[in-house]
C-alpha cells in the first residue's frame, strides 16, 4: 500500500513585489497613472516577485514606512520556512530548513533581485485589479544560508519554449489562483495585523506628513536633496489620497494558488533518507498551496503564507 | 436640482427641436474627443526621472501633473461615454466621429480656444484651464485669477515654431443656429432640452432607444479608477449624467474643495509658476512639435511610427463604435454577444494603455529630422477604406453586422503587421535599445490581443 505521507514544509512572510498597476502599461517603468511608482531615488518597476530581497534592492527601494510600524516590528521582509512536519509532528531530518529563505526563481534558475513576474499586461493575459496572475516558471527553491548542506528545489514550467503571453489561457488556469472574496480576508487581516484599513493609511498619512516636516534634517543625514525629498514624500501622500478605496482594498484581499509541481524532477539535498529510511519521492507531484494578500501599494510589499508537500516513496 | 427651476437665463441659447438635441449631442461627442486628446497629447509629452533635463524633485512634480492629467482625460472618456448612452437612450446611433487637429472650433471663437496637439507648457495648461472655466459666477470665491487666462489673441509661440492657420470647423449646432459659448453652456441647453423645460412638443418622449442595448447594463469600468458610467434610459438618469459631467468638469455644484477638471488644471499652472520661480530654465516636456504632421515631422522612423499610431487609434475607435452600437450584455444568449465581449474586452485597458499610451510615448521620444523638435502623434482618424463612404451623419461608418468578426480582426491584424514593420525598421536604423524593447513588447501584446479576440468570437 502507497504511503501517502509528506513532508509538510510551512512558510510566510512579507515579499516584495514592485508592480506596475492599471492604467499604467505595464513595462511603465517609473510608474505614472497607477497606483504603484517609483519614487526618483528608486530603480524601475521590475514586477518581480521577490520573496526575499537583498538588503541592497531594500535599501535602494523600501520606503520608509513611518514610526508606528517600526516600533510594532511589523515589517520583517522574507518568506521563511515556519515548520517542516510529518503528519503534524516536527520532523527531524528537515529541522535544518526552519528558519530558511523560499525562493521563486526565474526561468534561468538565478538567485538575487529576480524571480517570476507577476504577469498581467492589463487584461491581455491576466489582471492586477483581482491580483489574477499566472505564476510561470514555478520554481520553488527553499534553503537555509546558515545549513547550505540542505537544499529543497522544484520546478515546474508551462511550456519550456514558449512565454505565457503566447500561451492559451486553458494551459495556465491552475496558476492563475482562486479569485479573491468580495469581502477582505480574516486571515490576511490577521496575517499582518489590520483590521482597520481606512486608519491604517490614514496612519500612514500622517507618518509621511511628520518625516515631510523632516525632511531637512534627513537631507542632511542622508545627502539626499531636500526638494527631491520633500516632492517623494507629496507624491507618496498624493497616492494614498487619491487612490483611497483601491489602495486599501488591496490589504484585505487574498488570493489562493493550489496546484501540483509536476513535470520535472525535484531536487532534495541533505534530507534524501530520513527517519527510517524513508525517502523523499522526487518524481511524484508535489502539491503546493499558497497565497499572496495584504498588498500594501505605497510600500509595494505584501504578505505570503503556504505550505509545501513533499512525499515519501 | 430643478434644471427648469429657476427658469434658465434669457439670453441663453435654446434647443427646440429632437433634431438640434441629436446635434448638440453630437457636437459635445466631438468635444469630448477633442478635449481628451489635448490632454493626453500633453500628457505624453511630460519627462519621467532620469529622462534629461529634469530634476529628481521637479520630475515628482511632473509626475503628478502627468497622473492628474490622465485622470482628467480618463473623465472626459467616461462623459464621452455617457452622451454616447444618452443617444442611445433616445433611440440614435452612438457618435465616435471629430474634425482632425489642429482646428479651431466656432465653440469658443469668443475665447479663442483652439484645439491644438501641444507640448505641456503653460501656454497649454492656460488653455486646459480655460475649456474647464465655469461661467463667473461659479467662479466666486474660488480665488481664481482670471486675468492668468491666455490673452484674446493667440500670442507668439514660446518654442518659436511657426502654426499653420487654423482650420475653422463650425459645429453642427451653430449650423442650426445655436451657438453655444462654453462647454458648461452646451450642456445646461441639453439638460433644458432633455427636461423640455420650455415644453416644445419635438422634445415629449425623448427616450425610446431598448435600455437592455445599452452599454454598462451589467458592465462597470472599476468604480476605484474615478469613472463612473451608468445607462441613460430616462429623464432622470439624463440628468445624473450632466450634473456628473457639469460637476466633475467645471465644478458645477460642487463642495469647495472638490477636484474638478478646472480646480486641478488651475493648481497645475500655479504648480508650474513656482517651479519655473525655483528653475527659470524649467521644462517639463520633451520639445515636441506643436501640431505634429507629415509636414513638421520629417524623419522617416517617425513618420511611420506616427502612421501605426492612427491606424491603431482609429482602429481603437472603430471597436468604441462597435461597443456601443451593438453592445449586449452578458445576459443576452445572442450570437453577437460574443462580439461585444470582445470588443469591450479589447477597447479599454489593451487597446489604450497597452498600444496607444506606449506607442505615442516612444514617438514623442524620437526626432522629428526638422529642427530641435521631437516628433507626435498626429491623432487622424483614418477611416478604413474598405468601409462604406462617410456621411454627414456617420462619418465612421462600420460593416453589417455579421461582417463584424472579420472587420476588427483585418484592422488588428494591420496593427500586427505595422508593429512587426517598425520593429524590424527600428533594428535596421539603429534606434535606442528602449524603443527596440518596448516595441517587441507591443508586437507580442498585439499578437496575444488578437488570439484572444478570435477565442472570445468563438468562444
Amino acid at each position: 500500500m502507497k504511503n501517502w505521507e509528506t513532508l509538510d514544509i510551512a512558510f510566510e512572510g512579507y515579499f516584495m513585489c514592485r508592480l506596475t498597476t492599471d492604467p499604467d502599461p505595464t513595462d511603465e517603468k517609473r510608474g505614472v497613472s497607477g497606483y504603484t511608482l517609483a519614487l526618483a531615488s528608486e530603480t524601475d518597476l521590475d514586477n518581480y516577485i521577490l520573496l526575499n530581497p537583498s538588503e541592497e534592492y531594500l535599501k535602494k527601494n523600501l520606503r520608509k514606512p513611518g514610526p508606528r510600524l517600526i516600533e510594532q516590528n511589523k515589517l520583517s521582509l522574507g518568506v521563511k520556512v515556519k515548520s517542516a512536519t510529518v503528519n503534524g509532528a516536527s520532523y527531524a531530518p528537515a529541522q535544518n530548513l526552519v528558519g530558511g529563505m523560499v525562493n521563486l526563481l526565474d526561468r534561468d534558475f538565478r538567485t538575487g533581485d529576480v524571480g517570476p513576474m507577476f504577469e498581467g499586461r492589463n487584461d491581455i493575459v491576466a489582471s492586477d485589479d483581482n491580483v489574477e496572475f499566472p505564476i510561470d516558471p514555478f520554481i520553488i527553491d527553499i534553503r537555509n544560508p546558515d545549513h547550505p548542506d540542505q537544499h529543497i528545489q522544484r520546478k515546474d514550467v508551462l511550456s519550456r519554449d514558449i512565454p505565457l503571453w503566447k500561451l492559451p489561457p486553458d494551459v495556465y488556469q491552475d496558476r492563475l489562483g482562486v479569485p479573491p472574496a468580495a469581502e477582505p480576508s480574516l486571515e490576511v487581516m490577521e496575517a499582518i495585523g489590520v483590521y482597520d484599513f481606512f486608519e491604517y493609511f490614514n496612519d500612514r498619512a500622517k507618518d509621511i506628513e511628520g518625516l515631510l516636516k523632516n525632511v531637512e534634517q534627513e537631507a542632511a543625514e542622508t545627502g539626499m536633496d531636500k526638494r527631491a525629498l520633500e516632492e517623494m514624500y507629496k507624491t507618496r501622500l498624493y497616492v494614498i489620497e487619491f487612490f483611497g478605496q483601491r489602495i486599501r482594498s488591496r490589504l484585505g484581499m487574498q488570493r489562493i494558488w493550489n496546484f501540483h509541481i509536476e513535470g520535472s524532477k525535484g531536487l532534495v539535498e541533505g534530507i534524501e533518507a530520513g527517519e527510517n529510511g524513508r525517502r523523499l519521492d522526487l518524481e511524484a507531484p508535489w502539491p503546493v498551496t499558497f497565497w499572496f494578500g495584504g498588498y500594501d501599494g505605497d510600500l509595494m510589499i505584501g504578505y505570503m503564507r503556504g505550505a509545501l508537500q513533499v512525499p515519501f516513496e | 436640482m430643478d434644471p427648469c427651476n429657476p427658469p434658465p437665463p434669457q439670453d441663453a441659447p435654446v434647443i427646440e427641436t429632437r433634431r438640434q438635441l441629436v446635434s448638440a449631442l453630437q457636437d459635445a461627442s466631438e468635444l469630448e474627443q477633442l478635449l481628451m486628446i489635448c490632454y493626453l497629447h500633453a500628457a505624453i509629452t511630460l519627462k519621467k526621472a532620469n529622462e534629461p533635463g529634469i530634476s529628481p524633485a521637479e520630475a515628482e512634480i511632473v509626475r503628478r501633473w502627468e497622473a492628474k492629467t490622465m485622470m482628467v482625460a480618463r473623465q472626459e472618456m467616461e462623459h464621452l461615454g455617457l452622451v454616447n448612452n444618452l443617444l442611445i437612450g433616445m433611440g440614435e446611433a452612438p457618435y465616435f466621429y471629430r474634425p482632425d487637429f489642429p482646428l479651431q472650433s466656432d465653440f469658443f471663437d469668443h475665447l479663442d480656444l483652439p484645439f491644438r496637439l501641444e507640448r505641456y507648457n503653460k501656454r497649454a495648461v492656460r488653455r486646459f484651464v480655460k475649456f474647464e472655466k465655469p461661467d463667473d459666477r461659479h467662479l466666486e470665491g474660488t480665488g481664481f485669477d482670471l486675468s492668468e487666462l491666455e490673452p484674446k489673441r493667440t500670442q507668439p509661440m514660446l518654442t518659436g515654431e511657426p502654426e499653420e492657420p487654423l482650420a475653422l470647423v463650425p459645429p453642427r449646432s451653430l449650423r442650426q443656429g445655436i451657438d453655444f459659448q462654453s462647454v458648461q453652456q452646451l450642456y445646461q441647453a441639453i439638460q433644458v432640452a432633455i427636461n423640455n423645460c420650455h415644453g416644445y412638443d419635438d422634445l415629449k418622449n425623448l427616450f425610446r432607444g431598448t435600455p437592455s442595448r445599452e452599454p454598462y447594463q451589467d458592465f462597470q469600468f472599476n468604480f476605484e479608477m474615478n469613472i463612473f458610467t451608468f445607462p441613460v434610459t430616462s429623464v432622470p438618469t439624463a440628468n445624473a449624467a450632466i450634473n456628473l459631467i457639469l460637476k466633475q468638469g467645471e465644478g458645477i455644484d460642487a463642495q469647495p474643495a472638490f477636484s474638478s477638471h478646472f480646480h486641478i488644471f488651475a493648481e497645475i499652472l500655479e504648480e508650474f509658476k513656482a517651479a519655473n520661480q525655483n528653475n527659470p530654465d524649467f521644462e517639463p516636456a520633451w520639445n515636441v512639435v506643436l501640431n505634429p504632421s507629415k509636414e513638421n515631422v520629417t524623419d522617416p522612423f517617425a513618420l511611420e511610427a506616427m502612421d501605426f499610431f492612427n491606424d491603431s487609434y482609429t482602429t481603437m475607435v472603430y471597436m468604441l463604435l462597435g461597443f456601443y452600437a451593438y453592445f449586449s450584455p452578458v445576459s443576452c444568449d445572442q450570437s453577437f454577444r460574443n462580439v461585444s465581449t470582445a470588443l469591450q474586452e479589447t477597447a479599454f485597458a489593451p487597446m489604450m494603455t497597452m498600444i496607444l499610451r506606449p506607442l505615442g510615448e516612444i514617438i514623442t521620444r524620437l526626432p522629428s529630422g526638422k529642427g530641435p523638435y521631437f516628433a507626435g502623434p498626429n491623432w487622424d482618424l483614418v477611416p478604413d477604406k474598405d468601409q462604406p463612404e462617410p456621411t454627414e451623419e456617420s462619418p465612421l461608418r462600420l460593416p453589417p453586422e455579421k461582417e463584424l468578426p472579420d472587420f476588427f480582426l483585418k484592422r488588428i491584424g494591420l496593427m500586427e503587421r505595422q508593429g512587426d514593420r517598425l520593429r524590424e525598421m527600428s533594428k535596421k536604423l539603429g534606434q535606442p535599445p528602449d524603443v527596440h524593447k518596448r516595441l517587441d513588447f507591443m508586437c507580442e501584446n498585439i499578437s496575444r490581443m488578437n488570439a484572444n479576440f478570435r477565442r472570445f468570437i468563438t468562444s
